[in-house]
């Protein structure tokens, strides 16, 4: 059965920061997208288990031919402390497809906030 | 169940930490910064900078300088039985001033017996050398042989040397009469065939093929026939090329071997009896691909587990090496091949090889 944590103030959770709080013997990983939304990502990378609050919140690098690089989607993507893998925080997917029958995608919770609170349920 | 982890690499937090250990004339050199150590020749793209980055060392260093904190975050994290010390400053990569080179190698090597070996038994080391000057090399590596933690010499893949050249054999006779292992690891000089190439995706791919590289240069330069007890590591140079290689000098063999009858074995045979490969970076194969490639390998003794701390491309134990993978397989590769290879004393584990026959 699921259950809802009031797990720290909504101030806290800023755009482009990770913000890890415990929930029960759980990490879980919050970050605030662009347009507001709230984002509660379960702590260990799903590759190799990496501890998630040490990665960072970036862009996508884009390019139109070799020499227009460009960072699009800032504040959208989280990438992994280890292997820099990178994970599309709107559908929790990996920028590159993984390995045939195999998983990849970032675990998230859902999450509210009422009051000033954020509120995960697990 | 035990774990071996082959290559960990402990540091510095620079190389003005070697002045306590140096002789004169070097030891002014490096306290007056005269050389302020190597840097590579790119820029890293992963988050922490080529370390994992949730790596911090206490004195904001970029290198891992603290025992204390690999200890904290692999030995007691990951329950490690032995961690074989692997360095990442690899003097051999200094192309000019040979002696000072040579001096920072035995420098290196009393830094990591007192300041690492002595924090903790489950470290091991690795002796490292310059190993453009192999009669030095082979003093050296005398003289950190009798330190009972020393495992094994550390022959850096660099972008000029490849070491089944003759000029080298000092080296693998010292490791020889020493009953060391020989390990190989690339370096921020390692290079493939053409180069670095242009970005550092490429780069880091083409570290396979320096490695490669090095394993057809040594059994087709006959150090495996020469020193017969030698044995041999290959690290972060992944192993599912194996087979290839394997299959290609056997092909070269049967078709070229007049011109090296000094070798007395298939190449194959060989690597089968004396060469071990560490399995990081493991590729994200399946556990019905990597059972294939041990197949096609040709024996289970091969592999041994590494998690390269604490590089970005750590492999972690738990997910690196699939739990689908049959019990007695998994323990070889997590730590049954290694102790043999090193001839670690764990309950459960095999004899070491007296000898390659």
């Amino acid at each position: 059965m699921s259950t809802r944590h009031d797990v720290c103030a909504s101030k806290e959770v800023t755009i482009g920061t990770l913000k890890p709080v415990k929930v029960g013997r759980m990490t879980v990983v919050l970050a605030r997208l662009p347009c507001g939304s709230l984002r509660a990502v379960s702590g260990r990378c799903p590759h190799h288990g990496a501890r998630l609050e040490f990665g960072c919140i970036t862009g996508l690098t884009e390019a139109i031919g070799r020499d227009a690089m460009k960072m699009e989607r800032e504040g959208e993507i989280l990438r992994c402390p280890w292997h820099g893998f990178e994970f599309d925080l709107v559908s929790g997917e990996p920028a590159v497809a993984p390995p045939s029958a195999r998983s990849m995608r970032l675990r998230f919770f859902d999450v509210a906030e009422d009051n000033e609170r954020v509120l995960v349920t697990i | 169940m035990p774990l071996i982890d082959t290559d960990v690499h402990e540091s510095f937090s620079g190389v003005k930490d070697l002045t306590p250990y140096l002789a004169e004339p070097y030891k002014s050199w490096i306290a007056n910064g005269a050389w302020r150590g190597f840097s590579q020749p790119f820029a890293y793209t992963s988050p922490g900078n080529g370390n994992r980055a949730d790596v911090q060392n206490e004195d904001g260093s970029p290198s891992v300088s603290d025992p204390a904190m690999i200890k904290r975050q692999l030995l007691d994290e990951y329950d490690v039985t032995y961690a074989v010390l692997t360095g990442y400053f690899y003097p051999t990569g200094l192309k000019m001033q040979y002696g000072l080179s040579s001096a920072m190698a035995a420098a290196y090597n009393d830094m990591v017996a007192a300041k690492w070996l002595t924090y903790d038994k489950r470290f091991v080391g690795s002796i490292q050398v310059n190993a453009r000057d192999p009669e030095t090399a082979s003093r050296e590596i005398d003289r950190m042989a009798a330190h009972p933690q020393m495992v094994q010499v550390m022959l850096p893949v660099v972008d000029d040397i490849a070491y089944g050249h003759p000029y080298y054999r000092p080296i693998f006779e010292a490791a020889e009469r020493n009953d060391l292992v020989v390990a190989f690891h690339h370096t921020v000089f390692a290079q493939g065939p053409y180069g670095m190439g242009l970005h550092y995706i490429e780069r880091h791919s083409l570290i396979s093929l320096a490695i490669m590289g090095q394993v057809i240069s040594i059994i087709l330069n006959g150090v495996f026939d020469t020193f017969p007890k030698l044995r041999f590591i290959v690290l972060e140079g992944g192993f599912s090329w194996l087979p290839h290689v394997m299959w290609r000098m056997d092909r070269e063999y049967r078709q070229g071997r007049v011109e090296v009858p000094w070798i007395k074995k298939l190449p194959s045979q060989h690597a089968r009896e004396r060469l071990r490969l560490a399995t990081q970076p493991t590729e994200d194969l399946t556990t019905d691909q990597l059972l294939k490639v041990i197949d096609l390998i040709g024996t289970d003794d091969l592999l041994v587990f590494a998690t390269d701390y604490p590089h970005f491309d750590f492999d972690d134990p738990n997910a690196a090496v699939p739990r689908a993978l049959p019990d007695d397989l998994r323990e070889k590769i997590l730590w049954k091949n290694a102790a043999e290879l090193y001839g670690f004393d764990i309950p459960g584990a095999g004899a070491r090889a007296a000898a390659a026959e």
